[in-house]
């Protein structure tokens, strides 16, 4: 028996579902507000309520972060860890780090300011798809299709606080079905898939796709594999499209990951999945 | 319980679980629920994130 803690900031339906599959599986389950935890330089595992492994489950990057660092201090295994969140939070980090494992990924790139993203549109053509660096849910995800749109982009973001407002991050749009491919990897090894179908270009379940069932092919269950180990491994979601021209690329990791839609799908029991890795972890 | 807000009639089920939103049907307040014991409260909830999701 493993003391499993699951450290939320908003409770969904994911973090209830990996309770209900730890204590069937004879763990000792706990859902912990992470925002209620507050410590100091002398906290302990016991002091934070985090039993011998925990979930980082927050839907805020930034305060799962936290968490995975807190844990990590007190020496209780955070998955993910706090290198999986520094990794996959920031798309631009992630990105290159797909990239340079040699993971096939859309063609993306970076621009430190404004003027940066209009040259690099001019140079690179219409359309490119901007996305927020850290976030998402598919928030702030647009396709951009001429000048007068990034101006309008530029203008929206230039009003903000946000320091990641002034950082741009461009994909080429691919040519694709319409739907992407999520896939969930535990501990480096795909478990599960489904396609997420929409009709406009984001296929974020929360932004209106719709989950339907998808083999787990090796293709798949290999890039998804290398995906994860460019990142360094965890619970991971790796998102996939079918591009006409190249085949299958990966275009995002998340170090959070959804996985209420797979359960519609018929897929393989991924809480249970996660909550054996979190116990093999607390056993290591 | 009522909202906080608007003062309507909110329903919370008996088995809802610390850190679960509720949503007032005639404000769409969101509320976090917060439990102590048998008692139950209700917290407003934080708004969405620039850092929410992924």
């Amino acid at each position: 028996m493993v003391r499993i803690a699951i450290a939320y900031d908003r409770l969904r339906v994911e973090e209830k579902m990996l309770a209900a599959s730890a204590r069937a599986l004879g763990h000792e389950a706990a859902t912990v507000d992470a925002k209620s935890i507050e410590a100091g330089t002398a906290a302990t595992a016991a002091s934070m309520g985090l039993g011998d492994a925990v979930l980082v489950r927050c839907v805020s990057h930034h305060r799962g972060a936290c968490v995975a660092a807190l844990a990590e201090f007190a020496g209780v295994p955070a998955i993910n860890a706090l290198d999986a969140f520094a990794r996959c939070g920031n798309k631009m980090f992630m990105t290159l780090l797909l990239q340079k494992a040699g993971v096939p990924t859309p063609r993306t790139h970076f621009a430190l300011s404004a003027e940066g993203a209009a040259a690099c549109l001019e140079r690179e053509g219409y359309p490119l798809v901007i996305k927020p660096l850290v976030g998402s849910w598919g928030r702030g995800v647009m396709s951009v299709g001429d000048r007068d749109t990034l101006d309008a982009i530029v203008e929206s973001r230039s009003v903000t606080d946000s320091p990641h407002d002034r950082l741009y991050y461009l994909q080429e749009r691919v040519e694709r079905p319409p739907r992407d491919i999520r896939v969930i990897t535990v501990g480096g090894e795909a478990v599960a898939a489904m396609y997420r179908e929409s009709s406009g270009f984001r296929t974020n379940v929360a932004a209106g796709a719709a989950p339907r069932a998808c083999e787990l092919t090796p293709e798949i269950a290999e890039l998804a594999a290398r995906a994860s180990d460019a990142v360094g491994g965890g619970v991971l979601g790796v998102d996939m499209m079918e591009d006409r021209r190249r085949g299958i690329v990966v275009h995002e990791v998340n170090s959070t990951v959804e996985f209420r839609g797979m359960a519609s799908t018929g897929q393989a029991d991924v809480p249970a999945a996660i909550v054996g890795f979190a116990a093999r972890a607390a056993r290591a | 319980m009522k909202c906080p807000e608007c003062d309507a009639g909110l329903d919370v089920p008996p088995d809802a679980m610390a850190g679960e939103l509720v949503t007032c049907p005639d404000c769409g307040s969101d509320y976090e629920v917060s439990k102590s014991g048998s008692d139950v409260e209700l917290k407003r909830a934080e708004k969405v994130g620039e850092d929410w999701g992924q």
